[in-house]
């Protein structure tokens, strides 16, 4: 038995320790708002935090995850007021949007580490996630936007 | 090469639409069925429209994005331009997603077609719902219709100072015969609202929530999930 909490909610598991953290987000949880992409750690969109740090899901097996704190991105901010989420809006950042929300914890993890990342300190960090759609520059803006800094 | 028609009695999409509603659908056909010659006997053929359009009495437009999003902002922009040409408030347009379904013709959302494909027939169909409702009220005043004007979900009657909105029309609009597509008149650029202006695509907010749907989000009842073993990995390691 896995014991965690998801969001501030203590969650259990008792299924296969090795199915990613992802599915037991996805399909038991249901919060659907983390996607699946790649699987294999490439692509980003399934980004969480786990105890704060970024943290790819789909690599992520539920074994490692006894007695963490794992943070979506509905758990971001209730209303979606964090700074991310309205820098976000703010540009309209999104396109598609399937990667948004691997992008924008990603990006709210930087800040807490980094509150006033350098242009190299977002693209150091950001690189890991990909956007088919290319809104590169837009979520770079809006980190920008959101950290206060030109 | 559009057609449109009153759908309001006919009940092709459940639950969408109240039964109060003013439901129009416009038929497009895209070049490659032009190219291919456009059936020698048309009225044999299904009557597949591609575009529906609802007026609700609560004053919400209610339009049927008919395409796939795949980034472009196709959902949004389609929708736009009919709202662009029906002079809507684009606070009180809804868009829902259609299904996949064989009455829209070919959803096939690809090779930066869909403007090409369905601008006319979005401008065609908002120009139709425009002067229907203008003739609603006219109808109502007992005024002729082209001394009434639609203006941003309303319809205005300058000579006497007359506005009366979008949804108090529908019950009426719904009664008037859907008008030849030589008698509507488009606005020109000068006059447009949406199109050609940066628009948030309408999901924005709940992309940024984590609340946008995709396929890979459906649920159904009673569903199964398969899922694939991925490899164990540790983070540790």
């Amino acid at each position: 038995m896995i014991t965690l909490k998801v969001n501030g909610v203590s969650r259990r598991f008792d299924g296969d320790p090795d199915m990613p953290l992802l599915w037991f987000l996805r399909d038991l949880l249901q919060l659907t708002g983390t996607k699946y992409g790649c699987g294999a750690g490439l692509c980003g969109a399934c980004t969480v935090h786990v105890n704060g740090s970024a943290t790819r899901s789909c690599l992520t097996p539920m074994s490692s995850t006894a007695g963490k704190n794992v943070m979506t991105i509905e758990g971001l901010s209730p209303a979606g007021t964090h700074p991310v989420q309205q820098a976000w809006k703010q540009v309209n950042a999104p396109q598609c949007g399937y990667c948004q929300s691997g992008q924008i914890m990603q990006a709210a993890a930087l800040l807490k580490q980094k509150p006033k990342p350098s242009d190299a300190d977002i693209d150091e960090v950001m690189k890991g996630i990909i956007c088919r759609c290319g809104t590169y520059q837009r979520i770079r803006q809006a980190i920008k936007l959101a950290a206060g800094v030109k | 090469m559009n057609r449109v028609e009153l759908v309001s009695r006919r009940n092709f999409l459940g639950g969408v639409f109240s039964a109060g509603a003013f439901v129009l659908g416009a038929k497009v056909l895209p070049f490659d069925a032009l190219a291919a010659g456009e059936s020698a006997e048309p009225a044999a053929a299904a009557w597949n429209p591609s575009v529906y359009l609802g007026l609700e009495p609560d004053g919400r437009v209610i339009i049927i994005a008919h395409r796939s999003e795949m980034g472009t902002g196709i959902r949004t922009v389609l929708p736009a331009v009919l709202a662009d040409e029906l002079e809507a408030d684009w606070a009180k347009v809804r868009i829902e997603q259609a299904l996949g379904d064989a009455k829209y013709g070919s959803q096939n959302t690809d090779g930066s077609c869909s403007i090409r494909d369905f601008y006319d027939a979005m401008r065609e169909a908002g120009a139709t719902a425009r002067l229907m409702m203008v003739r609603a009220a006219a109808t109502q005043w007992g005024v002729p219709a082209n001394e009434c004007k639609a203006q941003n979900h309303q319809v205005v009657h300058a000579g006497s100072n007359r506005k009366i909105g979008y949804g108090d029309l529908v019950a009426l609009a719904a009664k008037q015969p859907v008008p030849k597509k030589d008698e509507l008149q488009y606005k020109s650029p000068a006059e447009f609202r949406y199109i050609g202006k940066d628009m948030p695509v309408i999901d924005r907010d709940q992309i940024v929530n984590g609340k946008g749907i995709y396929g890979i989000d459906a649920r159904c009842p009673g569903w199964s999930m398969p899922r694939s073993n991925i490899l164990p990995w540790s983070a540790e390691k």
